[in-house]
């Protein structure tokens, strides 16, 4: 069942297009996480979900109700959502059951109910007991509890969420992502999550809708996508990615003057060049590979532990590029010359990259 | 000030009983002024009057015309002539009478025709500021004197000319002229007489002499000992917060400059029976009286001088001429910057 | 929702509604009456007794130099180094009181507001009587005062006293609620207190330094009372002096007055325009949703040295004006000396015998609490048109409604007297020579203050604030209620504070549209000083100052956690 159907969104401001043509739909209870580098859109276009924004053309719709569309808009106070923002804002003013009971006063509903549902949101975000503390009492991450239990309180159709553990550190973000996720889907509750760490994005959500420069480039669930990226941009900004350039000449992919064992696309047709992408942990030593893996000579120039992985940057002579391994930090440290396998099955080919496309 | 009182009841009395068959007249003529004044039910004085002068005239009033209450709008000459001047233009003045403090204020209102054409017998015993329309009179006279203190090195003073002497460098105040209307005719007549002319404000100046924005502050300056001495109106030193301070009126040797303090109608004045009525109050013994009691010299020729002062006709004057200073007003105001500044 | 929800909701929404409709009128009849009176005004300046429409008048203006240039000049000269040092020290204050420890702090602001509640020229006299030849100072030292008691220098000092009040009100509702964290960083990355201060602080109260500037500036070009007595002696002149005496002093010109009264007025709106370009695009926004405690910057060793130093100068400047002016309202007689059986009270026992007096301090307090709720409405309506609007002809509405404020609070407040009779006194209007044409008038000249200080306080609080309550459900007037207006309290009380004062002060108009029956404390002690009657004038002032102490005690009463100054 589609919970919110967006078709087609522009926006511009002043001159410049900050979303375009820009389609997806958000299924019921799902997280959907709006991915992108700053500037991408995406906050844009979950305040156009909210309503504080008003798109330029397209539609937008919440199950069978119309919110934005030709003459169409309906504000945001109607739109029966819950909204956490960057900075959470708190209203300094009132206390933390003043924060979460001013929506459910303007649904009217009375004291001893307004009560009783407080109570509940504080023990859902853990805070139970904390109605009478002052805002600036609070540290960052009670405070992003607050936030999000007052987006919740009013018990919305759709949860909207700004970047709401950028603000925190570390090891905070990471409890309380998983919180929030343990949160929703226990809840069941629709959640249109907007985040530029891709991390984030992979840990938590349903699927992952990509934004690049204003557009839709990839749209999957976190497997799918980053396991077989759309194009060398989605595998760059997932992850690491090796993007080689080659060609396909018919009947082998030729880098340098050496030829790549790889599956190539039907679609892809011959004399033209290609983006192969290889993520670093699918490289292996020559000693481990497969037979049908092409080997080549490679230079350690620089290792780097990063906690589970250790990373190596290899110069390759034969390719003429630089290439990055990734094995498991348990296995020997190696140095110096060493030969390196780019096995078939870790060649992902694309199309080349082309200008005005969502590649490169 | 019983005495002066008891004197005006046994002077009004002996009007009353001597003159019976005038007496009758003029009763019958005001009668007849209050019928109608009771029904139109208000009068309305724009002036700038003492409002302790103005409580007791409404006191007065009320005494002897029940049923007509008196208003006043009380500020100064400029903001009262600048009301006048609005409300004309906006073709609806709210008052009944205007008493301001000198003849020259009242030329733009005789030019605008604002004025009523009214001379009742009450003008008999005036003498003073008679404008020959029959526009306005005057109704009570300050003089402008010199105001010194003894105790602050004021004692040898008995002359305007005194004030230049070098014994009092740096100890005398006057006011602008710029803001005070009664210094405005002072220092006209100053200014035209030979032995003064702006000769005499120059020296002044040399004399380190402070310029204050009006005469009470003249008077407030002097009375403290801030000031040795300064040029002011008599009535001053009958306040009661000056009335005990060292502070003494000197006539100056040269003559006291007095000024006729003009009162007249309005042509359109809304209640016309009851501005008439009062006019005849203001100018009646009883109301000429309370002013004798407060140091100004009352416009009736026969209600006596302050307590203290001369009668007005044994007063020595140096008269201001008013058609002068008026004709010379900007000219003089530009002079008077160029020497003090501003 | 239910019934009982429904019918709870309306009832909660009707006084609002109400509100608002009363904040559109006012901003309504604000505008009606300024289109109304500048138009008058116009016609006067450009009438002459030759002809209805003459730019004589305005050529006179231009050309003669004792007329417009030279009092120009003037007005200038005083109004920038005043607009800037009382910014300083106002805004310097401010700082103290709120952000660091020095002692008795939350009692600044009654020391502060005391220079301003004393009118202008009984602030001028007393400075006279302490600084004059045979004064104060002279009486206690037994040597002339170093300090010229006339003169520009004077004129700068007092006025700079006088004014102080502004700025502190409008930076300390800033400090206040500013977000710590933008200093705090500042500290980490190693800044000392005072670069901290000097780096981070004050830029951040740009909007309310800016717009104290501004009403101090415009305050200046229009204060009539200390440049009069204080400057007369020098012979230095000001615009609005020049404006009184042309309108004032026969033979009267009013025309003149008027053309330079609308000159002054194109001044302060070229002022205000280039104050608000060098503040536009800058990002003002301080008050997000993420508040938490300022800390207090430790004074240390400093402490006792500051405590002197501040309290010394503001009692000082606040204490020696009251006493002189308490002191001349039990004086028996002048000239008599100081000491004892001088002394009395009959000035204060006329004052509660006499029914016009009570009339008058009644008429005081009604018309100075409600101009002061109106102007503060006003502001409220005309600082949100302004801006959270989207463009269009009412948030174009709300523009001109600003910046007509802020012309009317920098026109002496004879003009808009005069502007009012003109404009008012046809008979067409019921509301001549009555209480209701005074309240028009203060409103008029005061909504400025309130316009600007609310508008440098909106444009601090973020809109994701708004935001958040709207995607909660609010309606835009509700958003307005229950989250702007808690947010704008420190500004609202600050309007009240400034316009109450103001009012209770005012006696330009008033002392020209005064009637029988609408006569206020100020007018009363106004008529007694003019007449000479200085010891009953200075009793009614003494009555006026504490009639406002009392609202500020009361105010700070009743508005305790919200209220300026309070730590």
């Amino acid at each position: 069942m589609t919970a919110i159907q967006i078709d087609h969104i522009d926006k511009r401001y002043a001159a410049q297009p900050v979303l375009h043509d820009v389609s997806l739909q958000v299924r019921a209870g799902e997280l959907l996480t709006l991915l992108g580098a700053s500037g991408s859109g995406k906050t844009t276009l979950l305040r156009i979900l909210a309503g504080l924004e008003r798109a330029d053309a397209g539609s937008v719709r919440f199950g069978d109700a119309v919110v934005q569309g030709e003459r169409v808009f309906v504000p945001p106070q109607r739109r029966g959502l819950g909204m956490v923002f960057q900075s959470y804002a708190l209203w300094p003013h009132l206390d933390v059951a003043g924060n979460l009971a001013l929506a459910l006063r303007e649904q009217g509903k009375g004291r001893a109910e307004i009560a009783q549902r407080i109570d509940e949101a504080l023990q859902t975000v853990g805070l139970a007991g904390m109605q009478r503390r002052a805002i600036h009492q609070l540290s960052g991450g009670q405070q992003q509890r607050v936030a999000l239990a007052r987006a919740l309180v009013a018990q919305p159709r759709v949860l909207l969420m700004d970047e709401p553990l950028s603000n925190l550190d570390a090891g905070l973000r990471d409890e309380l992502r998983d919180q929030i996720r343990a949160l929703q889907q226990r809840l069941g509750i629709t959640t249109v999550f907007v985040t530029h760490d891709q991390t984030e994005a992979l840990a938590i959500s349903d699927r992952i809708a990509l934004l690049h420069q204003g557009r839709l480039v990839a749209l999957g669930t976190p497997e799918a996508i980053y396991q077989q990226p759309p194009s060398a941009y989605v595998a760059q900004f997932l992850g690491k990615a090796n993007v080689l350039r080659a060609r396909w000449d018919g009947s082998a992919l030729r880098l340098g003057g050496a030829v790549l064992p790889a599956l190539v696309p039907a679609s892809i047709a011959a004399g033209h060049d290609v983006s192969v992408v290889i993520r670093p942990q699918n490289l292996c030593w020559a000693d481990a590979a497969a037979a049908d893996a092409a080997v080549f000579a490679a230079q350690v120039r620089q290792v780097h532990l990063l906690g589970a992985l250790r990373e190596y940057h290899l110069d390759v002579p034969a390719l003429g590029v630089e290439l990055t391994l990734a094995e498991l930090s348990s296995q020997p440290q190696r140095g110096g010359a060493q030969r390196v396998a780019l096995p078939r099955a870790a060649l992902r080919v694309l199309p080349p990259p082309q200008t005005g496309s969502a590649g490169g | 000030m019983q005495r002066r009182s008891f004197l005006a009841t046994v002077t009004g009395a002996a009007a009353a009983l001597g003159l019976p068959a005038l007496a009758r007249a003029q009763d019958a003529d005001m009668a007849q002024l209050y019928a109608q004044a009771k029904q139109e039910g208000k009068v309305v004085m724009y002036t700038s009057v003492p409002s302790f002068l103005l409580d007791r005239w409404k006191t007065l009033f009320k005494v002897q015309y029940p049923g007509v209450e008196v208003e006043y709008f009380r500020s100064g000459t400029g903001k009262v002539l600048a009301r006048v001047e609005t409300e004309s233009r906006a073709g609806s003045l709210g008052g009944d009478l205007v008493w301001l403090a000198d003849p020259t204020a009242f030329n733009g209102m005789v030019e605008q025709k604002l004025l009523l054409s009214y001379e009742p017998p009450e003008w008999k015993h005036i003498t003073l500021a008679k404008n020959p329309e029959g526009y306005f009179v005057a109704g009570r006279v300050l003089v402008g004197c010199l105001l010194v203190n003894p105790k602050a090195g004021g004692g040898g003073v008995k002359s305007f000319a005194d004030l230049t002497k070098p014994a009092l460098k740096g100890k005398v105040c006057i006011a602008s002229p710029l803001i005070s209307g009664s210094t405005n005719v002072i220092d006209g007549t100053l200014w035209k007489d030979p032995r003064f002319g702006w000769k005499y404000f120059e020296q002044l100046k040399k004399n380190d002499v402070l310029v204050l924005s009006d005469v009470p502050d003249v008077a407030r300056a002097v009375a403290s000992g801030e000031r040795a001495a300064g040029i002011s109106l008599t009535l001053y030193k009958y306040q009661p917060e000056f009335a005990n301070s060292p502070m003494q009126i000197v006539l100056p040797a040269e003559g006291a400059i007095p000024m006729a303090s003009p009162l007249g109608v309005f042509a359109k004045a809304p209640h016309p029976a009851a501005a008439k009525l009062f006019y005849r109050f203001l100018l009646s013994p009883a109301a000429q009286t309370v002013l004798a009691e407060a140091g100004i010299y009352p416009a009736r020729t026969d209600v006596p001088a302050p307590n203290g002062l001369p009668d007005y006709a044994q007063l020595k004057k140096l008269l201001p001429d008013f058609a002068w200073i008026e004709a010379h007003q900007r000219d003089n105001q530009a002079k008077w910057r160029e020497v003090f500044g501003g | 929702m239910s019934a009982a929800g429904r019918v709870r909701s309306v009832l909660r929404g009707t006084p609002l509604a109400l509100l608002a409709l009363m904040a559109a009128s006012s901003v309504a009849v604000l505008l009606a009456a300024s289109a109304l009176g500048g138009w008058e005004l116009l016609r006067a300046g450009l009438h002459s007794p030759a002809a209805d429409w003459s730019l004589h008048p305005l050529q006179r203006a231009l050309t003669q130099r004792y007329m417009l240039l030279g009092p120009l000049l003037n007005s200038l000269l005083l109004a920038v180094p005043v607009a800037l040092l009382a910014t300083c020290a106002g805004g310097l204050l401010a700082w103290f009181a709120v952000r660091s420890d020095l002692p008795a702090g939350r009692w600044l602001l009654a020391a502060v507001a005391l220079p301003h509640i004393i009118p202008g020229f009984q602030l001028a006299s007393a400075w006279v009587e302490l600084f004059s030849h045979g004064g104060v100072w002279q009486a206690v030292f037994g040597v002339a005062a170093p300090i010229a008691p006339y003169g520009y220098g004077a004129i700068v000092a007092v006025m700079t006293l006088h004014l102080m009040l502004f700025p502190y009100l409008l930076v300390a509702a800033n400090l206040q609620a500013a977000d710590p964290a933008l200093e705090e960083a500042a500290r980490v990355a190693g800044l000392s207190a005072l670069r901290v201060l000097v780096r981070v602080t004050v830029p951040l109260a740009r909007p309310a330094l800016a717009a104290s500037v501004l009403l101090v500036f415009a305050y200046v070009m229009e204060e009539f009372g200390i440049p009069s007595l204080l400057g007369t002696p020098t012979g230095f002149d000001t615009l609005t002096t020049r404006i009184y005496g042309l309108a004032t002093t026969p033979p009267l010109d009013l025309s003149a007055a008027a053309v330079l009264a609308w000159l002054l007025g194109a001044v302060a709106l070229v002022v205000l325009w280039a104050q608000l370009r060098l503040l536009a695009g800058q990002r003002l926004e301080t008050l997000s949703g993420k508040a938490s405690r300022h800390s207090v910057v430790r004074l240390g060793r400093w402490r006792w040295a500051a405590a002197a130093g501040v309290w010394g100068a503001v009692l000082a400047a606040a204490l020696a004006p009251l006493l002189a002016l308490g002191l001349v309202s039990l004086l028996d007689g002048w000239g008599q000396g100081y000491g004892p059986g001088h002394w009395t009270l009959a000035r204060y026992r006329g004052l509660l015998h006499s029914d016009e007096l009570r009339r008058a301090l009644r008429n005081t307090v009604l018309l100075a609490a409600g101009s002061a709720a109106l102007a503060t409405l006003i502001a409220v309506a005309v600082a949100v048109t302004a801006q959270r609007l989207r463009a269009g002809w009412l948030q174009r509405l709300g523009l001109l409604a600003d910046r007509v404020s802020f012309v009317a609070f920098a026109l002496p407040g004879l003009v808009v007297g005069l502007a009012l009779i003109l404009a008012f006194s046809g008979g067409w209007m019921p509301l001549y020579g009555t209480v209701w044409l005074l309240l028009l008038a203060y409103v008029l000249r005061f909504s400025g203050v309130s316009v600007r200080s609310v508008a440098a306080r909106l444009a601090q609080i973020g809109q994701e604030l708004e935001a958040a309550g709207a995607v909660a459900g609010l309606s835009r007037l509700r958003v307005l209620a229950r989250i702007v207006l808690p947010l704008l309290a420190p500004a609202l009380t600050g309007s009240l504070v400034l316009v109450f004062i103001n009012a209770v002060k005012e006696i330009s108009a008033t002392s020209l549209l005064a009637s029988q029956g609408s006569e206020t404390l100020a007018y009363e002690a106004y008529v007694r000083f003019q007449e000479g009657n200085y010891t009953q004038g200075s009793a009614l002032s003494m009555v006026m100052i504490a009639l406002v102490l009392a609202m500020l005690l009361l105010g700070r009463w009743l508005g305790r956690a919200k209220t300026v100054g309070v730590g």
